[in-house]
């Protein structure tokens, strides 16, 4: 196991080499970081010039290449060439942004898997009721919907459920502006009161979309393993349904979509993107979009860096998980 | 995001140029609101021209939402200059003026104990500083740093090649005719070499960092004995630069009623009450300053109780929205500010070069659909403004420009008409292989769209044909190239008139359309040489009738600043130079 | 044409082999065509999507109003001379929808498009060949996937002037991994079978393989992804849309129309819902299509997809 993972691992380092590599040449030919310089007032030629030597503009793309992988590799990102940011340091402005999205990520990840399981099951258990149809077209309808839809709508309605709260006379639980300045204080429980009143409504609006295709997924295989031979089997040994519905089918039902949640978590990045900026919270989908709009090439390359290898590091989970779930599959 | 790129371009420019002149917007002394609670001017300006922080009741933590995350402690860098940072600079830091939200400048008696003009020619102005104002790391604020502010952005200090310079701020304006010399610690004189009337607004608290700081960080033993030529300012020069980037709470004492707590890159900044400061104590025992780029998000957010304050891009629809939760205690204000939106027609192409053109798309243009659809939401008393000069709140406001665009495009087609134009079989004009066609230039935001389109649907009634050409990037890269054929922008506006001749007189540094008039610039000059307010008023006032006579650039609106703020909060009101913030101290919080 | 019947009846002297082959070739058609046609909901859907086009193409046409219209109030409600009201400056929405629903379509049509023949080409190619070329491609997909789509679309498609073409191109020029993926795998088992081992023992050229014997077998799978990709791909530029770094005015698309109304979701509900239902009609109605498209060419397959 320890093995595999290791050669996993010495695998995705190609391939995370030659992405930044062809990530650098698309971000390099994406804009001129010299250009806001040009158009301001008074600046000179010298001027122009003497940013270009500063961020190696003078060099060949090659060498620029080199230059800024040996520095990434030694922990130095670089820092932000934007007006107005004051030349922020990539790296801690890229892990912050990364941390607020990556909770949110995890967060509407289980919630998406858990809900997509129970569902699904339940579907395929309980085929042609009309828990499965109700369960189908909501998938449906979910899947055809824009992610932000469903933030705006949840977003909405949870600040009416607040004011309906304050209207029983209690405080506020919801919140929408992202967790509160200076971290959760209070008793234990008030800390899970206000980590789950911050988090709730982002993590249903983005966990929404994936819970639809996972419990499409769930039900899918859980079809199959139900309608497999040894399921069979074990019903006609006599044993009770519930007994085969979990022991013997739902094992198995499992392994695909634990495998596509890890797969998926590109997608569910993308999705948080989106719901990050409903939600106005300043996370990697507001540092992204920003760093496009004043055209940072070090931002926006830290920005790659950084959820390529959580693809990538996800990517070998998904591996694993299917390694543990599945006793027929031997990693090593 | 949206407030700092309306603006990013002219931020650059107007920085540390607060200039000066007595032509405020009225208001009453002493402190007053009008209904609605909204702050008409501070509450601690006193009549004999001298502001204090009052003494207000002590409250809880204040929230207030902004547009984009901090990004420095100088924001006198060219790399870091943008208006969220003078939002902060706002609570943390003091200044020898300050300015009231009428515009009236009053000597900041916390920590001056007067500034004179003690000689005339050459004028020589003398700044006395207070007795034991410190920095909230115990270091007297004094002589020092008042020289820190000149060496960094006067300009002077070049590098050998002799054309860029070690320091890069974002605007030199004002320093580059001083010579300064610290008297004692509390005395400093700067000898201007030629008048510069706008004196009162250098020295501005942007500029005014710790030197003793810098001195600690160079290993520089006394910054006023360091030269713009002495070997050590290129040091100097390099920690000034880049040095107060980012948060180190270490290097970043306050001089101001507030001083920094906490921060998380990108997310907010916390300041708490400075202990050092010599006033009267501030009111909020703290203000975070959170960062939230969607308006809407903004919104919500006060809705919903988790800020205070908020001061979004006025918008009709939230405009309409924030009125709408006054039943939730939301208090809301939306007043024409200094800020206006104008066209800019580029002399350099020959289209433009044509008088009777210029006439016909002045006279195609409907102002007033423009200020129904896109103004009244925000300010149901908005008109179209009549003046490059002069906002129309001021004295001197003298609306030459309604008679001029008449919004009749029948009108604008028989001006074609008369100079030889003629129409295609496309219902275009043409003249000469000439078709009256063109691109209006601006940058990505909705309601430049939205004029624009205004604009193209009632001139092509007129028979003149417009594209839209929508550029995030037109402001920060295009337009001081003159790279337009008509540029729609805002520029930042302000009561002090020196700052508008660069714009309109003929090679002047902001003249990017190229324009040029005789009369204009006979008439212009005067807003630094005449100090009879009535004189200087009325040669401004004949330059905007011949701009206007010319039809060189044609005024649209004045933009409403706009904020709105719980109403647990008292004292707000919105700065138009200096924004929601500006005299955070003032403000009491039940 | 008019009389089906005429040419069922078999001409007199035609080749009696290459009748047989059309016929053949026909019926298999025609089974598919008529699973489809059983399949109720993607039928529905098709007559939704079929009308939602003509809609927007025809009404654009024909309606009183185009999008160049501001001459309405500010923000009316919806009413007869305006359905769907009208937008801050005046512009009839219904103008406005019908323009976004082709600009929507449009740049989904190119998405899927491109997506399908770049997706095709290297599933195939690498499937085929095996070896080093399959290993390149999927090395490729992986490369591809390793970073959020959304961001590699926003990026790249600052390089280039914008407009809704553009957009779509970038869009397409990322959305074709899946593709590939699935084609490569076909691909794969395809080329295990008999006729492959025969045109090659008859000494066929690879390309001749891929075109004339491999992809045709593929059809059914590349029909249904071409048609998933489309849903897709209007979802994906609504989304991009959304972070600003989209469709660009004069250009608009549906998710664009969303976004410009979206805080008015509760004081003026028809702004929200109207370009709404429309998009979700849209991939709903794709969807279904796909579906009912998989059973038909694969009728062992089952109705999920996930």
């Amino acid at each position: 196991m320890v093995r595999y993972i290791i050669r996993r691992l010495l695998v995705s380092i190609p391939i995370l080499g030659i992405g930044s590599f062809l990530a650098y040449l698309m971000v390099a030919s994406a804009g001129d970081p010299l250009a806001e310089l040009r158009g301001r007032p008074g600046s000179t030629e010298a001027d122009v010039q003497n940013l270009a030597i500063e961020l190696g503009l003078d060099k060949p793309i090659l060498a620029r290449y080199w230059d800024w992988l040996t520095s990434f590799l030694s922990g130095d990102w670089g820092t932000s060439v934007a007006l107005g940011q004051a030349r922020a340091d990539v790296f801690d402005r890229v892990t912050t942004a990364f941390g607020t999205t990556f909770k949110l990520v995890l967060g509407a990840e289980v919630l998406a898997v858990t809900l997509g399981i129970a569902v699904g099951v339940l579907a395929a258990v309980k085929q042609y009721s009309i828990f499965d149809y109700l369960a189908t077209s909501t998938a449906f309808v979910m899947f055809s919907m824009p992610v932000f839809c469903v933030a705006i709508v949840v977003k909405t309605y949870g600040i009416q459920f607040n004011n309906v709260l304050t209207g029983m006379g209690m405080d506020r639980w919801l919140t929408t502006a992202g967790p509160p300045v200076g971290g959760f204080k209070g008793d234990v429980f008030d800390q899970v009161w206000r980590y789950t009143g911050t988090f709730l409504l982002p993590t249903i609006a983005l966990g929404a979309i994936s819970f639809a295709a996972y419990s499409r997924f769930q039900r899918a295989a859980m079809l199959e393993t139900l309608s497999s031979d040894y399921v069979r089997t074990a019903h006609a040994k006599g044993l009770r349904p519930m007994r085969v519905i979990f022991r013997h089918a739902f094992r198995n039902a499992l392994i695909p979509v634990t495998t596509l949640a890890a797969l998926n978590i590109g997608a569910v990045f993308s999705g948080a993107i989106i719901t990050e900026t409903v939600f106005g919270w300043n996370g990697m989908g507001k540092l992204l979009v920003s760093a496009v709009q004043q055209f940072d090439p070090p931002m926006l390359m830290g920005w790659l860096m950084i959820t390529a290898i959580l693809v990538v590091v996800f990517n070998l989970v998904a591996d694993i998980l299917y390694g543990i779930l599945d006793p027929r599959i031997r990693l090593g | 995001m949206r407030r700092s790129k309306a603006v990013s371009a002219l931020a650059v420019m107007t920085v540390g140029v607060l200039a000066l002149s007595a032509c405020g917007g009225g208001g009453g002394n002493g402190g007053g609101t009008e209904g609605g609670g909204v702050l008409t001017a501070a509450k601690g300006s006193q009549p004999d021209g001298i502001y204090k922080a009052p003494k207000v009741k002590s409250g809880k933590e204040v929230v207030v939402g902004h547009d984009a995350p901090y990004t420095t402690f100088n924001n006198q860098t060219a790399d870091g200059n943008n208006f969220n940072n003078t939002l902060i600079a706002n609570l943390v830091l003091t200044e020898p003026f300050f300015v009231d939200i009428n515009n009236k400048v009053l000597l900041n008696g916390d920590v001056m104990d007067a500034v004179e003009e003690t000689s005339k020619s050459p004028q020589v102005i003398t700044y006395k500083i207070k007795k034991g104002v410190q920095w909230s790391d115990g270091a007297a604020w004094d002589c020092d740093d008042f020289y820190l502010a000149w060496l960094s952005q006067s300009g002077k200090a070049k590098k050998p090649d002799g054309k860029s310079t070690y320091f890069t701020p974002a605007g030199t304006n004002g320093y580059e005719y001083i010579t300064p010399e610290c008297k004692d610690d509390l005395t400093f004189v700067t000898t201007y070499s030629q008048p510069y009337a706008d004196y009162k607004g250098i020295f501005d608290k942007a500029s005014m960092l710790p030197a003793h700081i810098l001195e600690k960080e160079t290993g520089v033993a006394d910054v006023t004995k360091v030269t713009p030529t002495s070997p050590d300012v290129e040091k100097v020069a390099t920690f000034w630069n880049t040095g107060w980037n980012g948060f180190k709470k270490e290097l970043m004492p306050a001089s101001g009623p507030f001083k920094f707590d906490s921060w998380q890159q990108g997310q907010y900044v916390r300041v708490v009450r400075n202990d050092k400061w010599g006033g009267n104590p501030a009111g909020p025992e703290a203000v975070t300053m959170k960062s939230i780029s969607d308006p809407t998000a903004q919104k919500q957010a006060l809705q919903n109780g988790e800020m205070n304050i908020i001061a979004p891009q006025a918008e009709p629809v939230l405009a309409g929205q924030l009125r709408e939760l006054s039943s939730q205690g939301v208090k809301f204000s939306a007043k024409p500010g200094a800020t206006f939106e104008h066209l800019d027609l580029n002399f350099k192409r020959p289209l433009f070069q044509d008088k009777a053109f210029r006439q016909a798309f002045a006279e195609c243009v409907n102002r007033n659909e423009i200020v129904d659809k896109l103004v009244k939401g925000v300010d149901p008393t908005a008109k179209p403004l009549g003046s490059l000069l002069f906002m129309a709140e001021e004295a001197g406001y003298k609306d030459d420009f309604s008679a001029v665009m008449p919004a009749d495009p029948a009108k604008a087609g028989k001006t074609l008409e008369a100079a030889g134009w003629a129409k295609g079989a496309d219902g275009i004009y043409a003249k000469g292989g000439q078709k009256a066609a063109f691109k209006i230039s601006h940058t990505d935001i909705p309601r430049r769209k939205q004029t624009v389109e205004l604009i193209q649907s009632s001139c092509r009634q007129a028979g003149i044909q417009i594209e839209d050409d929508t550029d995030p990037n037109f402001l920060d890269e295009r337009v001081s190239n003159g790279d337009y054929d008509v540029a729609l922008f805002a520029w930042v506006g302000s009561p002090f008139k020196a700052e508008k001749k660069p714009i309109y007189i003929t090679g002047g540094g902001q003249n990017w359309q190229g324009y040029s008039n005789k009369n204009v610039d006979a008439e212009m000059p005067k807003v630094d040489t005449e100090f009879d307010e009535s004189v200087r008023d009325a040669a401004l006032q004949r330059a905007n009738k011949a701009m206007a006579d010319d039809y060189a650039s044609l005024p649209l609106f004045s933009l409403a600043n706009l904020i709105s703020f719980n109403d647990n909060v008292t004292n707000v009101g919105y700065h138009s130079r200096n924004g929601s913030t500006w005299n955070a101290w003032e403000w009491e919080v039940s | 044409m008019a009389n089906p019947q005429i040419t069922e009846t078999p001409a007199a002297g035609a080749a009696s082999s290459s009748y047989e082959f059309g016929t053949g070739a026909r019926k298999q058609w025609q089974t598919i065509l008529r699973r489809f046609t059983r399949h109720r909901l993607a039928m529905v859907s098709l007559i939704v999507l079929v009308l939602l086009t003509l809609g927007a193409v025809v009404g654009a046409a024909f309606w009183k109003y185009d999008v160049t219209y501001t001459g309405g109030s500010s923000f009316a409600p919806p009413s007869a001379e305006h359905p769907l009201g009208t937008s801050q400056i005046g512009k009839d929405m219904l103008a406005l929808i019908f323009q976004g629903t082709q600009y929507s379509l449009l740049i989904a049509l190119v998405v899927a498009f491109m997506a399908t023949i770049i997706g095709v080409v290297l599933g195939a190619v690498a499937g085929f060949l095996r070896g080093a070329v399959d290993t390149f491609v999927m090395r490729l997909v992986d490369l591809f996937l390793i970073v959020p789509q959304l961001a590699l679309v926003a990026i790249a498609a600052r390089a280039f002037p914008s407009s809704w073409f553009t957009v779509a191109i970038v869009l397409g020029l990322f959305s074709w991994m899946q593709v590939a993926r699935i084609n490569r795998g076909q691909t794969l088992s395809l080329s295990e079978r008999e006729f492959i081992e025969a045109a090659k023992a008859l000494g066929a050229s690879n390309s001749r393989i891929i075109f004339k014997h491999i992809l045709p077998n593929l059809t059914g799978i590349i029909t249904v992804n071409a048609t998933l990709a489309v849903a897709t791909a209007v979802l994906s530029e609504a989304a991009l849309s959304f972070i600003g770094l989209g469709v660009k005015p004069p250009d608009t698309s549906l998710g664009l129309i969303i976004i410009e109304n979206y805080s008015q979701f509760q004081d003026r509900p028809w702004l929200f819902y109207a370009p709404f239902v429309v998009i979700v009609l849209i991939s709903l109605t794709i969807n279904f299509i796909g579906d009912g498209l998989r059973d038909a060419f694969d009728p062992r397959q089952t109705k999920v997809r996930a």
